[in-house]
């Protein structure tokens, strides 16, 4: 009951740009009663596969499919995490036609460059995947560490953490996602998709202002190794 | 019957008393009253064991008078009136809307609704057989040091196993728990016939747990599964939500169907699918097409991609309700896993397990006053 009190009292935050209340508060009860549900299986080579006779599937209740699971082939994890980093006030249609519409431009840009190669050497050198361009492009921004705020004696230090491989990769889309909209807001011509799609192929090259934001971090978090002891 | 013989000391065996308490104490009104050797408490127990047995009498005599006039009051046989009858009898003489099942008026015998009394074995000098009588609860009591011995076994067994250094499985696995739980504690107390508060409970359990938790359990585990239930109790089925529905052939066009009706939040839909088909949609007289989200085009057709049936089926569905672009092709996309199911039985359990024929009962959460959603609060403003 005290815990229950204390999260109710806990402050709901507003995020910036749109000035909308987000609550903090975790949920308080679930419809699917953990002890009765398992997880879907939501990969279809997994499902043509026969299931163990001890899984617990085969005699547990199975949650509702999210609407956003289906087995389609051009279902990509990362690329679909990315447009749930992107999306803004839950217009997730919105943003999967910006990405996907990144991802356009980078197939036409990278065809483009396989048709005016001269050689069949220099043509299976170009990715023309959008899909493991925008994979590769992602893992290029990876950052290594992350910057927490810790507070010692009343001051507090910027300390470098480790950080997880699910966390970097949210890490590496915000940081994009920033710097993109960053742009997009003083453009009158080119849109959010348009800057992804840069963004996108310039990580794929390890170049870019988002590698260059990573690059930035590393060196904070080297000049500030002498906090690495306030960790825990 | 009881009292003379424990005065004369005779008598060679245990006795069960209180099974014909009623005739004792018709026999002992009368009786000089000696029973001085005998302790109090004994001597309270004998009274209450006297007058619960009248009681019980009583209500069974009442219970079977009162049946008698509900039969005559219904115009059923009073001899072959059963409990059925008296609970739709009963359901119609006192209509109730209460919410509460068990705040509803109820006929049942008494010997389903009083409370239990527990009776003891006596030796023939008066002192109880079971030295846990004096503990109050001998059957739990019994319970949680038959668990001590199990356990004792268990870890017994194991530590022998280990030193033999034998490599036979049996021995190291513990019980398999999955999709059962603990019974609750009120069916605990109906299983041990004894009033037991939650610490009692919690102190089985415990135990419990231990005896769970030691390699070798699984030897335990007809005991161990006397006190556990399936979590998807009451019915066998694996389905949550609507069953399969059943076969239909249609007599026009001699195609087989399937009828589903189910609900997405405030979205009723009857979803009919046919065999045989061009991969042809009607959604309240939309085809897929005119549905221009990405995203609820998949979910139209996430059955037929798992089914692997693209093109081969119709799907016709109504839908009712406030539902938009999402809830109705959710709920479209449940009735026809549902009619797939039924239509062709071997893709049930690939459906099954990719969680489209389950309901999914999530909802939105309602608003609260004084804030401005469900779970958000306003920032807080000193002035």
């Amino acid at each position: 009951m005290e815990t229950l009190g204390i999260a109710c009292r806990r402050l709901a935050f507003t995020t910036k740009a749109s000035g909308r209340r987000i609550s903090t508060q975790k949920a308080l009860a679930t419809r699917y009663d953990p002890r009765v549900f398992r997880d879907p299986i939501i990969k279809l080579d997994e499902l043509n596969k026969k299931l163990a006779p001890e899984d617990e599937k085969n005699f547990l209740y199975i949650k509702a499919m999210e609407s956003d699971d289906t087995p389609v082939f051009y279902r990509n994890e990362v690329v679909d995490k990315l447009v749930r980093v992107c999306m803004k006030d839950g217009g997730k249609e919105t943003s999967r036609n910006n990405i996907f519409s990144a991802l356009e431009i980078i197939k036409r840009r990278q065809y483009k460059l396989w048709r005016e190669a001269p050689t069949e050497e220099e043509k299976a050198k170009i990715e023309t995947n959008p899909f493991k361009v925008a994979e590769k492009g992602i893992k290029n921004c990876h950052p290594l560490m992350k910057l927490m705020p810790v507070t010692r004696g009343g001051t507090t230090y910027r300390v470098p953490f480790p950080i997880e491989e699910k966390e970097a990769e949210f890490r590496a889309m915000k940081m994009m996602r920033d710097i993109c909209r960053g742009k997009a807001k003083h453009s009158k011509i080119l849109h959010f998709g348009d800057y992804i799609a840069n963004e996108l192929l310039a990580a794929y090259n390890n170049e870019g202002q988002t590698i260059q934001a990573k690059q930035e971090l590393h060196k904070q978090c080297e000049a500030n190794r002498a906090y690495a002891h306030y960790r825990g | 019957m009881l009292r003379p013989f424990l005065r004369s000391s005779l008598g060679n065996a245990t006795r069960f008393l209180g099974t014909e308490a009623s005739a004792i104490s018709e026999e002992d009104a009368g009786a000089p009253r000696n029973l001085k050797r005998i302790g109090r408490a004994l001597e309270t127990y004998l009274r209450h064991s006297r007058e619960n047995a009248s009681m019980m009498a009583r209500e069974r005599a009442d219970f079977d008078l009162g049946k008698r006039h509900l039969a005559n009051m219904m115009g059923i046989d009073p001899h072959t009136i059963n409990q059925n009858d008296i609970d739709k009898a009963i359901e119609y003489l006192f209509p109730s809307s209460l919410f509460d099942k068990k705040a509803r008026p109820v006929m049942r015998p008494p010997d389903e609704i009083l409370p239990r009394f527990n009776r003891f074995t006596f030796d023939d000098e008066g002192r109880p057989s079971d030295s846990r009588f004096y503990t109050l609860r001998p059957k739990f009591y019994a319970l949680l040091s038959e668990i001590g011995l199990k356990t004792y076994n268990v870890s017994r067994l194991h530590a022998e196993h280990v030193k033999l250094n034998r490599k036979d499985d049996v021995n190291d696995q513990t019980v398999s728990l999955t999709g059962t739980t603990w019974i609750n504690e009120e069916k605990m107390k109906k299983k041990l016939g004894e009033n037991i508060t939650t610490e009692m409970y919690a102190h089985l359990f415990l135990a419990f747990d231990y005896l769970v938790s030691l390699p070798g359990s699984v030897v335990e585990s007809e005991f161990i599964s006397q006190f556990r239930e399936p979590l998807t109790s009451a019915t066998a089925s694996r389905i949550f939500g609507p069953e399969i529905p059943k076969v239909e052939i249609c007599s026009k066009t001699n195609r087989r169907t399937a009828t589903a009706s189910v609900r997405v939040k405030s979205t009723n839909a009857t979803v009919t699918v046919s065999d045989a088909g061009t991969g042809q949609w009607d959604i309240d007289g939309l085809t897929m097409h005119n549905f221009r989200s990405l995203l609820a085009r998949e979910v139209l057709l996430c059955p037929l991609i798992v089914a692997n049936l693209i093109g081969q089926v119709d799907v016709k569905a109504t839908t009712v309700g406030a539902g938009g672009a999402t809830a109705v092709p959710r709920a479209v996309r449940h009735g026809t896993a549902l009619g797939l199911a039924a239509l062709f039985p071997d893709v049930e359990e690939k459906l099954r397990l990719a969680g489209l024929i389950s309901w999914d009962p999530r909802d939105k959460e309602r608003n609260k006053v004084n804030q401005p959603g469900a779970r958000a609060k306003w920032i807080w403003k000193r002035r």
